[in-house]
Parts: C-alpha cells; structure tokens; sequence
C-alpha cells in the first residue's frame, strides 16, 4: 500500500520528529473519551448531544494539551460549561432536546422520560451535582472544582438536589 | 419514595440514556460503535491536527506576521471566521522571468446576500487524499427551508461516496460531520470567501496566481472534471487540474490551510517547470503601526461597568469576569448573543474584530464577525527536552519582571510535563520590543500574537 499522505497517520507521523505533541494527544483522547461522553451524556441527558459536546471538549482540550497541568480536570470543567452553555441555548426548547439527533427522537421508557423531565426541571448546578455524583461517580471535590464552587456547597446542592427529584417522582 | 430510591431511579435513567444506541448506529456495543465513536475518530484526527499545526509552527518561529499591503472587504456578514495561525506558510516561485508582485492579504468576509454565504467542507481519505476525497456544500434556503446540500468526490467510486453521503449528520461544533472511520475532515469554510494571502507572478500578459489560505471550496472546484489528478507540490500531496486551459494545483499545507496555484493558459507548458520550482518561504513581519489595520479574534466583548472591552480570556464565573482592551466604535446592536447579568454584559461567542489600534483603545472598523474557529490560549512550539520548572528558574523570574503593560502582553506561561518544557508570551501585537523582550527571556520562547496587520 502506497504510504499515507494528508491522513491522520501522516499527519501524526510528520510531527512526531519535533515533538510528541499528536501521540500524547492520542493518548489522551484513547484515555478520556469514554468518559467524557459519559459525563455529557449526564450532564444532557442525550447520548448524542453528549457525544458531541465531549468531543468538542476533547479537541478544545488537545489545543491546550501542553499548557494544562491537569487535563483530566480541565476536561471535567470544559465539559460542565459546555453542557450549562448548551443548556443555556436550548432553554426555551427542551421539548426538541432530541432535535440534534438528526430528526429521529430516540424512545425512552415512561420511567426514564419522568426522570429526564426532573432532571430538566432542577437548575443546572443542582443537576449537574446529582448526575455527576450518583452517576458518573465524581467525588464532591472534583464537583466543586468543575462547578467552581466550595465541597460544601456540592453537598447542599445535591440535598437539594435528590430533595426536588424526590417532591416531582412523588407527583 | 426516600433518598436512595431516587437515586437508584436516577442511575436507571442515565443507564438507559446512555445506552440507547445513538440513530443511524450499527448493532454493538455502545462504547465501541456507532456513529459517534466513528465520529470521534474524525474529530480526533482534526483535533490531532491542531496540534499538528500547532507543532509545525515551530519552524516558522520569528515569521508570525503576515506582510499586508491588500484589499480588504467590510466585514458587513455575520459569518464564521477561519483565520491564519502564526506562522501560516507561505510559498515562493523562483522563475527568473516570472516577476513577483507584491503579496496581499485578503480576509473575510464578503458581504453575502441572502440566503448568506455557502458552505464548504471536504472529507479525504485517511490514507491520503488521492485515495479519495468528499466535497459536500451547503445553502441555505432562501424560503426558510431546509439547507440544501450538493455532494460531489473525487478519486472515489459513485457507490462509495453515496455511502459516505448517507452518513453525513448536522453537528453542534461543525455544521455537518461524516462519522465514519475512513475519512478525515480536510476542510470547512465558506465558498470562495475566507482569509487568504496571495501574491500574482507575472510574464507579459501571462501570469501565475499562488494563493495560501482558509479552505473556501477549492477542491470542490475540481470535482467532476475529467482532468482532475493527484499531484505532489512542495511535498505535499494535491490535485491538479485543467479548467478552461487554466492550470490549479490545490494542495494542503502542512499546518492545514490550503494553497492554489493558478497558472494561465500561455505557460501551460511551462507547469511542470513552474511547479518544481516553488520552495517554502516565510512571510515578512510587520511593526506596529498606528496607522495600520489590524485583525484578531478576542475571546468576547464584555461591559462590566467600565465600557466596552475586547477580552481575550474569560473567567468563567457569572457573570464572566475578563476584558482588557477599550474599544470605540462598538454597540450592543452589532452584535445578537449578549447576555446580562447582575450589571455586566458580554458576548456568547468569540468574535473577529477589525481596526485600529492608537495605543490604548482599539477602534473598530465594522461590527465584529461572530468567529467559531479561534483558538486561545497558549501553545507551545519549541519544546526544550531533559528539563523541569526547576531548571527553568532564570527564564521564569525573567517572564515574572517582563513590563505586561508596556508590552501590551495578554498572558504568559510555562510548562514543564513529561521532561519537556516551554515558555510562551502572547502580545497583542508585532513589535519589536515584544520580540527583544522574549528574546531577552530565553532562546525557546514560544511568542504569539493576537492582531496582525491587514491594511498598513
């Protein structure tokens, strides 16, 4: 086979002999994809959207690869705001949450759709606490430090939190 | 219902959310498959393009200002901007009886009338883009319908770019992705528009046109002639085609910009020729100057009480907390995403701007250009091996006494991971003091510059 030319292995393989900037890029993407999309698909509620908004963050964080002590945590952080950014822009239509995933509305259970209205109904730090938290398996200090807020007050956003899931599961 | 049932219905709930195959997927496990893993895979190689480009930039150190000495259009569209990261390359033609006009810097955007300005973007094949290549253009509708898209491919057979076609989906970040493993974004911008530097070469009424710049199109152009044919410029790999006698080469640059060559039909046997002898070359910098035109992209425009600024960097808090450059010639009804909150006001996206700059207030020349493609924040180019923070002590205590104000500096920063390490200053302009400055820091000073000149 001819050798690659403008493919993502050229391109990885013209740069490697300055630097290893592509590779550790790579490496990172193979590390944190997954659960980037996890933590949007939380964040969301949307698979798909969740997809999207966690490979922007994956490749807002490669630009930034070597400038970031902590990429684990900026990707954390990049991921809760673009989620509260796109929350902010599909505040007036939620109804069409689904509408990224090309026109075809994915079908939940009853259960699930009531869960997911809840959730929509709590604000977004409160949601963001509760979904990362009991879901995603942050602890309260990786919360905070995402959410910019103090440990203690992660703690008081999930009481109430759980407490509004609780009051619209009882109705 | 008590606590832990909620969350026990929570998780089922995200259980299910996340496991609910994402439309259009093929059967498997959701972790592995399905569009958005083979999506992944394309934004992950233009991600990894990035950095790529962010690392080929090393060699162009010194050379980040484009030369500017051409037409500018007003900036009356609201458009995405694609624009040149320092060091854009740029080529030379060494023909002695070809004479070099002088190289002129072109920037977006053109006005465009409704239903606004077309968009291109182009997938190629990750082998290598003469393994194929799929162009897709997008209008929108001038009825409020839906956007109308045209495919075309090159090198590629009509069954698979119609399979490829299928899978093409909008995006959030890019108007439309192709998610599937065997291609790789090469392009997305706006036809025929964009920012682009180019200089004319000319033999009498002959002449040869080289241009370097934002993809807007230029394989597209190429679809569906029978000419069309893989091509290798400056070890790069490309197309070449006759279009009306005229001979285009398009290639891809090594940081992804695109390049044209455009050579008259009079020295159409003369290309090969031609070709061989183009080279890389740099591009002249530029000093500041007050009387300049200069272009950039800020990370948002913010009003928290003092006026409007140009910021370069936001806290994210809320409000946002940023701006650092008083701008005149600005009003909230330029632009349409501003939010308020508790007295301060400030911009969704990140925006181009255009004009002047006198020292201390930048002055603008037309509203500025919604710009979803910029990049902040510090890169790294010259990566300096075997060394920590610790031994980067003297260069770190010289960025610490650098004069920030003086220098118009917006950040700096240092970096020190995995035995590498780096410096970076980013000014807001070109000047010689800024370079003497980072010069004076130490020899693998990574300098970066928000504003170029566009209209000395």
């Amino acid at each position: 086979m001819e050798p690659a030319t403008l493919g993502l292995q050229a391109r990885t393989m013209a740069t490697t002999d300055d630097q290893s900037g592509p590779l550790a890029f790579e490496e990172f993407f193979r590390t944190y994809r997954a659960d980037a999309v996890r933590w949007a698909t939380a964040l969301v509620g949307s698979r798909e959207v969740g997809e999207e908004l966690a490979q922007d963050a994956l490749a807002s964080v490669g630009r930034k690869l070597f400038v970031i002590a902590n990429p684990g945590g900026y990707l954390r952080r990049s991921i809760v705001h673009r989620a509260a950014s796109w929350h902010r822009q599909h505040i007036r239509e939620r109804a069409r949450v689904l509408r990224a995933t090309a026109g075809q509305p994915l079908t939940y259970t009853e259960p699930t759709r009531d869960m997911l209205d809840a959730l929509n109904s709590l604000p977004y730090q409160q949601r963001a606490a509760v979904s990362l938290r009991y879901w995603a398996d942050w602890t309260d200090d990786q919360i905070a430090d995402a959410l910019g807020c103090a440990p203690a007050s992660v703690r008081v956003l999930l009481h109430r939190g759980i407490s509004t899931l609780k009051k619209g599961m009882a109705e | 219902m008590n606590d832990d049932q909620v969350i026990e219905r929570l998780r089922a709930a995200l259980d299910e959310v996340f496991s609910k195959e994402p439309p259009k997927s093929a059967d498997g496990d959701p972790h592995t498959s399905g569009p958005g893993h083979a999506r992944s895979f394309a934004i992950a190689a233009a991600a990894t393009l990035v950095v790529a480009a962010i690392v080929a930039l090393s060699v162009h150190r010194g050379h980040e200002t484009p030369a500017a000495d051409g037409t500018t259009a007003p900036a009356t569209s609201v458009a995405d901007t694609l624009l040149p990261s320092d060091g854009a390359p740029w080529y030379a033609l060494h023909q002695p009886n070809l004479v070099a006009g002088e190289v002129t810097v072109v920037r977006c955007c053109l006005p465009h009338p409704a239903p606004g300005p077309q968009l291109a973007m182009a997938w190629g094949d990750v082998t290598g883009i003469d393994h194929g290549v799929l162009l897709l253009t997008v209008t929108d509708s001038d009825t409020g319908g839906a956007p109308v898209l045209e495919f075309a491919h090159i090198a590629m057979t009509q069954e698979r770019a119609t399979a490829l076609q299928q899978q093409v989906v909008p995006g959030s970040g890019l108007a439309y992705v192709l998610p599937d493993p065997s291609m790789v974004m090469l392009g997305n911008g706006f036809v025929d528009d964009g920012f682009r530097v180019e200089q004319n070469y000319t033999s009498g009424a002959e002449h040869v046109e080289l241009s370097v710049g934002d993809y807007r199109g230029q394989l597209t152009l190429l679809a569906g002639d029978e000419s069309v044919a893989p091509t290798t410029v400056v070890g790069q790999r490309g197309y070449r085609a006759e279009l009306l006698g005229v001979t285009y080469l398009v290639w891809e640059t090594p940081v992804g910009t695109w390049a044209t060559l455009a050579i008259s039909p009079g020295l159409a046997d003369r290309v090969d020729d031609i070709v061989s002898t183009l080279t890389g070359a740099d591009l002249p910098n530029e000093a500041l100057d007050s009387t300049a035109t200069y272009q950039g992209v800020v990370a948002g425009i913010i009003d928290s009480g003092r006026g409007p600024m140009l910021a370069f960097n936001f806290e994210e808090s809320l409000p946002p907390q940023g701006g650092s450059v008083p701008i005149a010639g600005f009003d909230w009804s330029m632009v349409d995403d501003e939010q308020t909150v508790a007295g301060t006001t400030w911009t969704e996206n990140a925006y181009a701007v255009v004009g002047t700059w006198d020292g201390t207030t930048f002055t603008l020349d037309g509203p500025p250009v919604p710009a979803t493609t910029a990049t902040f924040g510090p890169t790294y180019n010259a990566l300096t091996p075997g060394c920590t923070l610790e031994t980067m002590a003297p260069m770190l205590d010289a960025l610490g006494s650098l004069d920030y104000g003086g220098l118009r500096i917006i950040q700096t920063g240092d970096y020190a991971w995995d035995g590498h390490c780096g410096v970076q200053i980013e000014a807001m302009f070109d000047t010689p003091e800024v370079r003497a400055a980072a010069a004076a820091v130490g020899d693998d000073v990574t300098l970066t510059f928000a504003f170029h000149v566009v209209q000395p």
